[in-house]
């Protein structure tokens, strides 16, 4: 309990100390300026990287990490024009909503990888292509694979849209059974509230029926209304991630136990990039904290980037814990308190080319907290915070590599 | 009173038409976001409005319609009501108007008359909506441009300024022009200077508690080596962004919110944001280390009745305190 | 007259300006009317022509040079709309001092009908024909044409809808778009009609009346006379009271009435401030006064039992279709006045001189200017006409004194002293205790104002007037004629009508007594009989 007397578990430290870190090094894309040092990266992060930035890809020689790679997998399909590559660029790239309009169509299948906690690519299948035939290697495109984002566009005619969807379906699921099927119908910020459900009804009516037709009765499919002009797309992707993560009731209830013993009104873990969240506590979804959590995190990550410069002359001044963390009190006094979450970050000096992360998780865990008492309970809520990550850890130390992760495997018994 | 009518400061905002006086008018001092300006009708003759910044310090802020038929009346019937008592004439250039020559022109004759009634004030020009030029051109074009109409000045030493309300650029502009209008600058910055020194702060920023602008910063000899040079406009439009943010999700208007205090401590730096006078907001930016940045916390609350009597005693008394109530909002981090 | 009509715009490039005008060069100058001075100077008045988006909405009207700009600015949004907004104003100039009530009403119906014009296809905005051409300079200029020659217009408008619409529909368009203007004085609203009160024409109903006309209106026109009450008009026509009186407030509007009260001998009248500015001094009031009064000129003798004098013998058959009220201002009836002035005063009676005078042998003894202001001097407070006739009956002999009466009314430097009935709760004095004080007046109150009131105790007031009332009974209940009723008769009638209770009601000093009687449907000297028997004191206060 937040009130008792609790003793300092002492934490790991070791392996940190004089690793240079560069948690806060992703920096925003503002509207004009595109760091290519950045795509750069991105390219060499990603073995299979084909189309974005092709000259470095092709100068450096990059070790295929495709290996055993653990991470969930997602694969963002649909028509051309449906706007996956704006919803990529929203999601995974920070671009301001409304320059998506400027983005040239993909011609080619691109895929565009992130590395964050989870592995990622957007493919976009010129009309025509079939990816069915033989010239493509399913186990290549759908092995692996964690879900499928199949987007429509609500705003357009989408019957050819749902047709082909309907093919995927039937086609995956002979093999790949275990794939998720999501589906994003997009666009909605254009349609009036009223067409909006009609659309979303119609939609699902005539997948479902054309499955059931087929004779594959209730499909694993889902459907959520999106756009990028709000937080819905967010909203949605987190949704469709926490369907990966594998211990999400652990989680879940970690999180829970943290929130109740803190008086957190709700908590976020976040994955800091694409600000997806990958678990929350279990109360109501609110879109207010997730709002102010979402650009809480664009805030320091905006001020980290300018002042995270390197220099010998930078000195330090003391002892200091290695992960970030930050809290703001608003006009009226809530609070929303800032966690970095990361373990096993390793991270070559910026000048060499080779940069290989593995397993990073840039999770980072944001709460809101409404009590006007908080800010003076802050130690508190900063241990608690610490030991939740402790216990984060060792649940992600397991489940990442076993695959099944043990239930409840003790580690929530240290918040107490 | 004298010294009251002495800080009330006319601000002549004027441009052609369309060219944005207006829309950055709102986005710095009536909160607006960039992407809802465009909904802003025109100006018609003269729009006043009393901007109050850094407390007793008022600007009085005279926007100005460019329409052709707007600037025949100030150069003529309205001349002397207009361009008498200016304490700063701010300039918009379009940079993408097509009648450089004629806007030169009509900028010269606003100009004269400037001369006329108020010989001794601060001139800014402010080339415009920048984000319209492709990237590598923008410098280029900026340079000549603001030849160009230095040229065109007669006499006045004139500051000019690229800037667009869709990127930090407007906030460097607008914060260069409240600079010149603060008194007792150079005491506020002495006093510190001293104290930066103290607290070993790579960085000291005061920001206006409502536009969030630049009002002055000291920055240490390490700091200086910081690459980002445009980091304090950066610092105004993320955070200026975020009290939108907080705004609209505590259901209140983007003026009534803000920030009590923030502390980040990241491994590279610790940064720590608060209520520093009534109108301003302290930034400091000091190495890690756990201990010495809670004291550097604690010495800021510290120094804040110092600092207002030092501002008072150079002559100015910008800097009141924050009311009682809120001295103690920012010393829940005693956990040193 | 208007001076100039005038299209303005605000130009998001060039600002406020003037886009059309009428004439050419009036407002501002012209390259094509280069003689033509402006009337006024335009960019000293923009900021009113074209305000502020939050002004717009409103009429406004600003003076210069000697001009009334009179206009309607409106402030369209719309992102359709270069800088989101369309402003625009059509003004109407005077001259300063002409009255200019009438056209505010005309601004704002341009103004309305151009903001749906400009909804409906953009008809403003996306004209952009040259200053002095295309439709919206045309129109202007039928306008100011119009309604300076026929005060009124009537101007379709072709819209561009032909381009989408098939014809059928356009036509229906256009004839919704039709400018249909016509410069109506505005007066203010009437206030509401009573029913104890009298309408009078002040026109010749005949001229103006058709078979077009409401029902109600129809038939309550032949029954007013300026004798006939509000009350009596609607029994008479059997028409509903509350339609009787919508349609008499409509008549108001227009001026075609005057409302006076019901005539009475019982009644006091009294010279009002204006007297001596009016018929004291002006010869051509008197010289109106007399031809209206003269029994003469009457048309027929006159109706109603009220004027017991009215026996007269001169019935003018040129003028017998003229009703009793004919009209004071009506100048065909002053052509048909075809006497001279001499002719015009009234005789004095012949039965009632009583030392014949031989020096006025040639010339009969008339009634002149100066007499008639004597007879108005006459009334005074505290006096009715039946007492006033009294003392002036030789001079009356020859005059319709209702319409004596009703001309000081109308010109309005006479006026009715009310009488109301207040209870005062106390017990009623002892009867007849007072009738040995017959200077009547108990006590007298003057306020502030300069009307006095004349407070009386119920019981002497009746009993001086007892005797005097037998021929002078009210007019409003067709019963009132009843003169010398067996008072025992209609005591014992009252007592089942009207209940103390009921009568209670009116007894608080707000009630005047025609109002009463009227709404009682009682006479006068009935309500005076039943006052009397009213448990407690009454007092009748004269106003």
């Amino acid at each position: 309990m937040s009130d008792s007397p609790v003793a300092r578990v002492s934490r790991p430290h070791g392996p940190f100390i004089g690793r240079e870190f560069k948690f806060w090094k992703r920096r925003r894309q503002l509207p004009f300026r595109k760091s290519e040092a950045e795509l750069s990266l991105l390219g060499n992060l990603q073995g299979n990287n084909q189309v974005a930035a092709p000259t470095q890809a092709k100068s450096a020689s990059v070790p295929n990490t495709k290996g055993p790679d653990v991470k969930p997998r997602l694969l963002l399909m649909g028509l051309r024009r449906s706007g996956k590559s704006s919803i990529a660029s929203v999601v995974f790239h920070k671009m301001p909503p409304n320059e998506t309009l400027f983005l040239e169509s993909t011609t080619r299948i691109q895929k565009d990888s992130i590395h964050s906690f989870m592995d990622f690519q957007v493919w976009d299948f010129p009309g025509q292509l079939e990816y069915f035939e033989s010239a493509f290697d399913l186990e290549d495109i759908f092995g692996s694979l964690g879900a499928l984002v199949w987007v429509i566009d609500a705003q357009d005619d989408y019957l050819d849209s749902v047709a082909r969807l309907n093919r995927t379906i039937l086609t995956v699921q002979q093999f790949y059974p275990g794939i998720n099927i999501e589906v994003f119908i997009h666009k909605v910020d254009g349609l009036s509230d009223e067409y909006r459900t009609d659309t979303f009804q119609d939609i699902v009516q005539r997948i479902s029926d054309e499955l059931s037709d087929a004779g594959y009765e209730n499909a694993p499919v889902h459907y959520y209304l999106t756009s990028i002009y709000d937080y819905s797309v967010f909203e949605a992707f987190s949704k469709v991630i926490q369907k990966l993560i594998p211990n999400l009731s652990t989680l879940e209830n970690l999180i829970n136990t943290l929130a109740n013993n803190c008086g957190f009104e709700k908590t976020y873990l976040f994955d800091v990039l694409s600000k997806i969240y990958i678990a929350s506590d279990t109360r109501p979804v609110d879109m207010a904290c997730y709002e102010m959590c979402s650009d809480y995190i664009d805030v320091i990550v905006d001020i980290s980037e300018l002042y995270s410069w390197d220099h010998p002359s930078r000195k330090r001044l003391g002892e200091q814990i290695q992960e970030a963390e930050s809290h703001v009190v608003l006009h009226d006094q809530t609070m929303i308190h800032l966690m970095e979450m990361n373990k096993y970050v390793i991270c070559l000096p910026m000048h060499s080319l080779n940069i290989l992360i593995e397993n990073c998780r840039y999770l980072c865990l944001v709460s809101v907290i409404r009590n006007p008492e908080a800010k003076d309970k802050r130690g508190l809520i900063d241990m608690n915070c610490r030991t939740f990550q402790d216990a984060l850890n060792e649940v992600f130390s397991r489940s990442w590599e076993e695959g099944s992760a043990p239930q409840d495997g003790g580690s929530t018994a240290e918040i107490k | 009173m004298m010294d009251a009518r002495k800080k009330k400061r006319k601000v002549l905002l004027m441009g052609k038409s369309g060219s944005g006086k207006s829309s950055m008018r709102s986005i710095i001092f009536s909160n607006y976001v960039a992407k809802d300006v465009r909904r802003l009708g025109a100006t018609i003759d003269v729009e006043h409005s009393h901007v109050k910044f850094m407390g007793n310090l008022t600007l009085n802020l005279w926007d100005c319609g460019g329409q052709d038929a707007f600037m025949e009346t100030y150069l003529a019937s309205q001349r002397g009501n207009i361009f008498s008592d200016v304490a700063v004439l701010i300039y918009v250039f379009d940079i993408e108007s097509r009648e450089v020559d004629r806007d030169l022109d009509t900028y010269h004759a606003i100009i004269e008359a400037l001369r006329e009634f108020s010989p001794n004030a601060y001139v800014f020009c402010l080339v415009h909506k920048m984000d319209l030029i492709q990237a590598e051109h923008r410098q280029r074009i900026y340079e000549e441009r603001s030849a160009v109409i230095r040229s065109r000045s007669a006499g006045f030493y004139v500051d000019t300024f690229a800037s667009s309300i869709w990127d930090q650029s407007l906030y460097k502009a607008w914060a260069g022009i409240v600079h010149k209008l603060i008194p007792n600058l150079v005491v506020i910055e002495r006093f510190l200077t001293a104290f930066a020194k103290k607290i070993n702060a790579e960085e000291v920023i005061l920001f206006e508690r409502s536009t969030f602008l630049t009002v002055t910063s000291v920055t240490s000899e390490v700091g200086e080596l910081n690459p980002i040079y445009d980091r304090h406009e950066r610092l105004s439009n993320i955070m200026k962004a975020f009290k939108h943010c907080a705004a609209r999700n505590t259901l209140t208007t983007p003026a009534s919110a803000g920030f009590v205090v923030m502390h980040t401590k990241t491994p590279q730096f610790n940064i720590f944001l608060g209520r520093f006078t009534d109108n301003t907001y302290i930034f400091l930016v000091v190495p890690p280390g756990e201990a010495s940045y809670n004291c550097a916390v604690l010495n800021t609350m510290l120094a804040r009745e110092g600092f207002s009597k030092a501002a008072a005693g150079g002559g100015g008394d910008g800097f009141p305190l924050p009311p009682p109530e809120s001295l103690d909002d920012s010393n829940g981090n005693g956990t040193a | 007259m208007i001076k100039a009509i005038f299209y303005s715009k605000f130009d998001t490039v060039e600002g406020p300006k003037v886009v059309h005008q009428v004439p050419d060069g009036g407002i501002v100058p012209s390259p094509t009317a280069p003689s033509q001075l402006p009337l006024l100077i335009f960019s000293d008045v923009s900021f009113f022509v074209i305000p502020r988006q939050e002004l717009c909405g409103n009429l406004l009207q600003v003076c210069t040079n000697g001009y009334r700009i009179l206009g309607y600015p409106i402030c369209m949004k719309s992102a359709r709309y270069d800088r989101n907004e369309f402003i625009f104003n059509f003004c109407i100039v005077l001259a300063e001092e002409d009255d200019f009530s009438t056209y505010k009403s005309v601004v704002q119906k341009i103004a309305d009908l151009m903001h749906g014009l400009e909804e409906q296809n953009g008809f403003l905005s996306r004209d952009f024909s040259k200053s002095g051409e295309g439709k919206i300079y045309s129109l202007c200029e039928m306008l100011m044409e119009d309604l300076n020659n026929y005060c009124e217009c009537m101007i379709p408008i072709g819209t561009f809808v032909s381009c989408y619409i098939p014809t059928l529909l356009t036509r229906f368009l256009d004839d919704l778009n039709t400018l249909n203007i016509k410069l109506f004085p505005i007066y203010p609203s009437p206030p509401p009609v009573k029913a104890w009160q009298v309408p009078l024409f002040m026109l010749r109903y005949q001229a103006f009346t058709d078979e077009n006309w409401d029902l109600t209106m129809q038939r309550i026109v032949p029954h007013i006379n300026g004798v006939n009450s509000v009350r009596l008009i609607s029994i008479l026509a059997d028409t509903d009271f509350s339609l009787t009186c919508r349609a008499l407030r409509h008549l108001l509007y227009y001026g075609c009435l005057f409302l006076l009260d019901i005539f009475s001998f019982s009644a006091i009248y009294a010279p009002t401030a204006q007297f001596s500015t009016t018929i004291a001094s002006d010869e051509a009031m008197q010289l109106e006064c007399a031809r209206y009064v003269n029994l003469r000129f009457a048309p027929h003798p006159p109706m109603g039992p009220s004027i017991p004098l009215a026996q007269s013998t001169s019935a003018n058959g040129s003028t017998s279709n003229t009703v009793l009220s004919a009209s004071l201002t009506d100048p065909s009836l002053t052509q048909e006045a075809r006497f001279d002035a001499e002719e015009i005063w009234p005789l004095l009676g012949e039965e009632s001189t009583p030392i014949p005078d031989t020096s006025i042998v040639h010339k009969p003894a008339i009634v002149d200017g100066a007499a008639l202001v004597e007879l108005y001097a006459g009334l005074k407070q505290g006096q009715s006409v039946k007492q006033w006739y009294a003392q002036h009956s030789r001079s009356l002999a020859n005059i319709d004194i209702r319409r004596f009466i009703t001309f000081g009314v109308i010109k309005g430097f006479l006026y009715r002293v009310h009488k109301y009935a207040c209870a005062t709760g106390q017990p009623a004095p002892p009867p007849r205790s007072s009738s040995f004080t017959p200077t009547g007046h108990s006590s007298r109150v003057t306020t502030g104002t300069n009307t006095p009131y004349a407070v009386s105790s119920l019981g002497e007031d009746g009993v001086r007037r007892e005797g005097s009332q037998e021929r002078a009974g009210s007019l409003m209940s067709g019963k009132g004629a009843g003169s010398g009723t067996p008072s025992a008769f209609w005591e014992d009638e009252e007592e089942e009508v009207v209940s103390d209770e009921v009568l209670g009601r009116y007894l608080d000093g707000t009630h005047c007594v025609d109002q009463i009687c009227t709404e009682l449907e009682m006479s006068e000297r009935e309500l005076t009989a039943r006052l009397k028997r009213y448990p407690g004191e009454v007092l009748i206060l004269h106003r």
